[in-house]
């Protein structure tokens, strides 16, 4: 049985999970990384994509917006502008964020749209990444 | 004493707009109930993100960030936030007040405006707002705190202000809100004192990728999460400022129609009471006449 750590995965908007897990995987500006139990204190900086937590045996997936994870002695704190689980995401949505932000990209009318543009962009696609390797289909 | 059409019509009038808060009452009611529900699910965010900036602000030892030095220049930049109208007691009043009087003595400003009250309030005070973020206070949105933060930012980072405020309302229960003028930027360590850290005692934390690039994700974080809680305390004393408001008037409209009541019913048996008079003498007065 593997040690379990308090994690908090927490938005403006809402508290999203906390609980005792095994294991975090987030996506880091050079790859994924793990966390567990007695890892290293530290702060980490993650991009959009995808998170997964591992708790009592099982992974559970989930997207996510970019944003940080601290990593204190007693509990990690994952902040993030938006998280969802794969079967609150509207593939349809997603799939028209997805060509809006495209779409700003193309015009590309300013810095700061574009910035705006390109992390809407990353948050779609990790939307329709989560939401299509669990096969939800929204009709 | 007046006529009695005359009292008919005042007890019309108070009557209708009776009605008018009563429905405004109602309305802000259950935007109350949405707004807290917001506020409650906020304040975790609030509370943790200052625990968090504290725990890495605590252990981050030296480091050269735009956002986290002081800068020399007294330019600042206020986010003042009300409402878009009125009929909520005191609330708008005092907190622009309260950015009003901040102000002074900061003769290069800026000010961002949320709620069409803001704006009216500073053009009367012969201050032009520079940037104007029009229908966010009716229902606040993470994306709006985030359209917002993005140009506070980009302006800090052009170098066009050296101190970032925003005026907001806090809302500490039902019955009490403060205003208060917070520091946005830049993040410095007295800002933070007092504030319930991760976990007490120094410790050396890593940076992952890098301490800049951590720092980099972790102001936007920060704000947007700062900025959002604002607009929702904002939002959510609102809706309670108004329901006392509305809720005052109800009753004092009642107490407006208990006393016409009492004033017509007079005035009507004084006029019944005189037309009897006049009926009865004139009766006498014919038949002494036969």
């Amino acid at each position: 049985m593997a040690k379990n750590f308090k994690l908090s995965i927490i938005t403006p908007e809402r508290l999203f999970f906390e609980g005792e897990v095994e294991m975090l995987v987030v996506e880091s500006t050079d790859g994924q990384l793990a966390i567990m139990a007695g890892h290293e204190q530290g702060v980490i900086a993650i991009e959009s994509g995808e998170i997964r937590i591992k708790q009592n045996g099982e992974y559970k997936d989930a997207a996510i917006s970019s944003g940080m994870v601290t990593v204190a002695h007693d509990e990690t704190l994952v902040m993030v502008q938006t998280v969802e689980w794969p079967e609150e995401i509207d593939i349809r949505r997603a799939e028209n964020d997805r060509m809006r932000a495209q779409e700003m990209l193309r015009q590309k009318n300013s810095l700061r749209e574009y910035h705006l543009a390109r992390t809407s962009l990353a948050r779609a696609m990790a939307r329709l990444r989560v939401s299509k390797s669990h096969n939800i289909n929204h009709k | 004493m007046s006529s009695i059409a005359e009292i008919r019509h005042r007890i019309k009038v108070v009557s209708e707009t009776q009605k008018i808060t009563k429905a405004m009452y109602l309305i802000s009611s259950s935007k109350r109930r949405k707004a807290v529900q917001m506020h409650d699910r906020n304040l975790i965010y609030f509370n943790k993100v200052r625990a968090d900036i504290r725990f890495i602000l605590d252990n981050l030892g030296d480091v050269r960030h735009e956002f986290f030095h002081p800068r020399s220049g007294v330019r600042t930049a206020y986010l003042v936030i009300s409402a878009d109208k009125g009929m909520c007691g005191g609330y708008n009043q005092n907190v622009l007040n309260l950015a009003y009087q901040h102000m002074k003595g900061r003769d290069e400003r800026f000010i961002f405006t949320v709620g069409q009250m803001t704006r009216e309030y500073f053009e009367r005070k012969g201050m032009q707002p520079d940037v104007e973020f029009l229908h966010i206070i009716q229902k606040p949105m993470l994306q709006d705190a985030r359209a917002i933060t993005e140009s506070l930012c980009e302006l800090y980072e052009q170098n066009m202000m050296d101190e970032v405020y925003v005026a907001y309302t806090h809302m500490e229960s039902a019955i009490k809100q403060t205003p208060r003028v917070m520091r946005l930027l830049p993040i410095l360590h007295e800002d933070f004192d007092g504030v319930e850290t991760l976990q007490p005692g120094r410790a050396t934390l890593s940076y992952h990728p890098s301490k800049q690039a951590v720092l980099d994700a972790l102001v936007p974080q920060y704000l947007v999460g700062q900025i959002y809680g604002a607009l929702v305390h904002s939002f959510a004393s609102e809706q309670c400022a108004r329901m006392a408001a509305m809720d005052a008037s109800t009753r004092n409209a009642d107490e407006m129609l208990t006393k016409l009541t009492l004033e017509m019913n007079r005035a009507r048996q004084a006029a019944i009471t005189q037309e009897l008079t006049e009926i009865i003498s004139g009766a006498e007065f014919q038949a002494t006449q036969r």
